[in-house]
């Protein structure tokens, strides 16, 4: 079976599943197993026919004599829902349909040749061989420039990728032979897996839109934004750093150096070792940190911070994740500084942290920052204590309810200002309005080459 | 803190050119009190905003009642380098021009020698100075407080340029009511909008730059005629000059879309955010009308 046209109708009863672009091999197979149950239907029914229930899934389909194309003689026929074809390679998830590898080719050709748009040729070349300790491509795509010219993609198709799958396979590639290069298609990746592959010089595409092909002769670039979130989520046991609990398993992984057992993260974390277990699992598949070997024993002995930053950026934003109110500080933004140390100062149990453009222009100034992000207990009871006014338009200064008190640990100070560690000032620049992305990167950059000023010892 | 840029080169020569005309002033030093961009950033510096300060020309209000005979200043201006500037329609009355040199290339930078319109004498343009006569500055509305509020500063290079002089400069109310009238007066011309937008912005700098209690204080006294003038027709004419600007103020700059404002948010954009510029002065002028 090639190609089912809309994934996930099984799971719809009432809809007809269409058949296309079935190629000889298939319609061979399917003939074999419904040609005669359309003459006596059996388990399997014609549309009309009556006593189809409502549990049943229906599938249409054209195809011809064996050994043409297909013809346009329809024929509806029903069969249960989680009858799929499995002769044909097609996996079916309840209420979800993982699309089969062959299925991936098919779809990642189209998505390829529609980008390349008319002139260009984008082919299947015959299978490659296969056997006993050869390591073969899933398939070979050529492309074709109109003036000639052709390339060839090894093509590679996963069904579920984790970033860590893609590190793993990518460590096993060899180089591509001269005038190819390799594909990877999926259903969907991740954006720490497609950082992997882009990094590896290695093509992907996956069926959401994202994609990247580089290819030098002929000249082809093409890059595609797909979705960031995998519409299909399986189900492991913690898919999203989302909340309070992972901001500060991320915060202790991030501000101490490695080793640590889950045991000591939970412990600075102040959360569950199970917790801990769950998020480490989460990262381990993201290729995010390393242990020592297979087992939640076993110590992280790397976390590949910069990447972790980036990747709760992707379930956290400094303006939406905290409870952030908007007000103006006409004085300027250093007068509210003063102000606010002040308050802090003279005030039991007054504490702030700067976070954002401010505090990471202290150690990689980009531009003179105008957005002031700064955490507090208490906003509006901080805003009347130094002179902020609740921005009716504009406004200059964010006053934050943290999401999770982690933001008032292991802060610095820069004259009479106190910052955020700089894990979450990072994270907060990159999940921030206007530059601040920018700043974020300019941030982890510095942080990469100043480590040992910012991670504590264990 | 990121550093900020070096100065503007031309503001480093309008800079220079000021320098030149205090050292040609000499003995009538006395009489100039330093108005305009010079002197508000010389008491308010950039006024936390990442808009950097910018002049291409420098502003001197000349006192009258202080200015003698010698040195003739017409003469040494000239002598200094300077000419008077020619307009579309003849000499141009107050407005001097010398050349400097900046990034290799020859600009004319001027200087305005202006007298408060209280205390200039007869006539509607030219201020009338006595023995220095009536070709050498001209009458503008909206300097008079400068004439009481205001102290001595060293005013200095914004380059390698060694000299310094002490010089009266006006205060942050003064600079403030000059440049509410110097607004206000050209918000009817479009054409004017862009070269009176950076004043706008420059009021931001005073109030975010001072003491907003004290300088009510020194507009209250203004509005009393309770300031030390010379004498009762200048008090009055300042405390009018004064209920003016108030007024202007309340029209033009006490709302974030307020015609002032926005013109300051708009000097702004590129390196602040106009919007918060053009709220920060409404709020701030709010404060001020507040406290008065």
């Amino acid at each position: 079976m090639w190609a089912f046209a809309d994934a996930g109708c099984v799971a719809s009863p009432a809809e007809p599943v269409r058949l296309e672009g079935c190629m000889k091999r298939d319609m061979d197979l399917f003939r074999a197993i419904l040609l005669p149950a359309a003459e006596d239907p059996g388990p399997l029914c014609r549309r009309s026919a009556p006593g189809c229930g409502e549990d049943r899934g229906s599938a249409e389909a054209r195809y011809g004599p064996a050994g043409s194309r297909p013809t346009a003689r329809p024929l509806t026929f029903m069969f249960p829902r989680s009858t799929m074809c499995p002769v044909a390679g097609n996996n079916v998830v309840v209420g979800n349909i993982v699309s089969s590898e062959p299925d991936l080719i098919i779809r990642a050709e189209r998505l390829l040749a529609e980008r390349l748009g008319p002139g260009w040729a984008v082919r299947r070349c015959d299978d490659p061989s296969r056997g006993p300790g050869i390591r073969q491509p899933d398939a070979i795509l050529s492309m074709t420039a109109p003036d000639g010219s052709q390339s060839l993609q090894m093509v590679a198709a996963k069904q579920r990728v984790f970033p860590r799958d893609v590190a793993s396979w990518l460590s096993a590639l060899r180089p591509a032979p001269p005038g190819s290069q390799y594909l990877l298609v999926a259903p969907f990746l991740s954006p720490r897996a497609r950082l992997l592959l882009g990094e590896a010089d290695v093509n992907y595409i996956d069926m959401t839109g994202n994609m990247l092909v580089r290819v030098d002769s002929p000249s082809v670039f093409l890059r595609q934004q797909g979705a960031d979130k995998d519409p299909a989520p399986g189900n492991e046991p913690a898919r999203s750093l989302r909340g309070g609990k992972a901001a500060r398993v991320v915060r202790a992984l991030c501000d101490y150096r490695e080793p640590a057992t889950s045991r000591a993260v939970a412990g600075r974390a102040g959360v569950s070792p199970g917790y801990v277990s769950k998020i480490i699992g989460l990262l381990e598949r993201d290729a995010l940190v390393e242990r020592e070997g297979r087992g939640p024993v076993q110590p992280i002995t790397r976390v590949l911070w910069a990447d972790l930053i980036r990747r709760w950026s992707a379930d956290y934003r400094v303006l939406e994740s905290n409870t952030s109110r908007l007000f103006l500080a006409p004085q300027g933004i250093p007068a509210f500084l003063r102000d606010l140390a002040g308050w802090a100062s003279r005030t039991p149990r007054g504490r702030y942290a700067v976070t954002g453009s401010f505090a990471a222009a202290q150690r990689a100034p980009v531009a003179p920052p105008s957005l002031l992000v700064c955490y507090v207990d208490a906003p509006i009871g901080v805003a009347e204590e130094t002179g902020l006014m609740r921005a009716t338009g504009a406004g200059n200064v964010y006053l934050c309810e943290p999401l999770d008190p982690v933001v008032f640990e292991r802060t610095w100070s820069e004259g009479e200002i106190t910052c955020s560690g700089l894990a979450q000032v990072a994270a907060d620049c990159l999940t921030g309005p206007d530059r601040m992305p920018a700043e974020g990167e300019a941030l982890l950059e510095w942080m990469a080459a100043n480590e040992e000023s910012w991670r504590l010892d264990a | 803190m990121p550093e900020r840029g070096a100065p503007d080169p031309l503001y480093v020569a309008a800079r220079r050119v000021l320098l030149d005309a205090l050292e040609a002033l000499g003995a009538q030093r006395n009489a100039a009190i330093l108005v305009g961009a010079h002197a508000v950033y010389l008491r308010v510096g950039e006024g936390d905003l990442a808009t950097t300060p910018h002049t291409t020309d420098a502003d001197l209000a000349l006192d009258p009642s202080l200015l003698g005979g010698e040195p003739l200043l017409n003469e040494a201006l000239v002598a200094a380098g300077f000419w008077a500037r020619v307009g579309t329609s003849g000499p141009v009355v107050g407005s001097w021009v010398t050349e400097q040199t900046v990034a290799g290339r020859a600009v004319h930078v001027d200087l305005d020698l202006l007298v408060p319109e209280a205390v200039s004498g007869a006539g509607t343009r030219a201020a009338r100075l006595g023995v220095q006569g009536d070709r050498l500055a001209r009458k503008a509305f909206g300097l008079e407080l400068a004439l009481v509020d205001s102290d001595v500063m060293s005013v200095g290079a914004l380059d390698a340029d060694p000299r310094s002089f002490p010089l009266r400069v006006a205060g942050v109310a003064a600079l403030l009511v000059s440049k509410v009238h110097k607004v206000a007066e050209r918000l009817d011309d479009p054409k004017r909008d862009d070269y009176i937008a950076k004043d706008a912005l420059d009021m931001l700098r005073l109030l975010r730059g001072s003491d907003i209690d004290s300088m009510s204080r020194v507009l209250s006294q203004a509005l009393s005629a309770k300031l030390d003038a010379s004498d009762g027709m200048v008090a009055t004419a300042i405390a009018a000059t004064v209920e003016q600007a108030l007024t202007l103020l309340r029209a033009e700059f006490s709302k974030e879309w307020a015609r002032g404002c926005v013109l300051a948010g708009r000097a702004a954009a590129g390196r602040d955010d106009p919007a918060v510029v053009a709220a920060s002065l409404a709020a701030l002028v709010e404060r001020l009308l507040t406290r008065l």
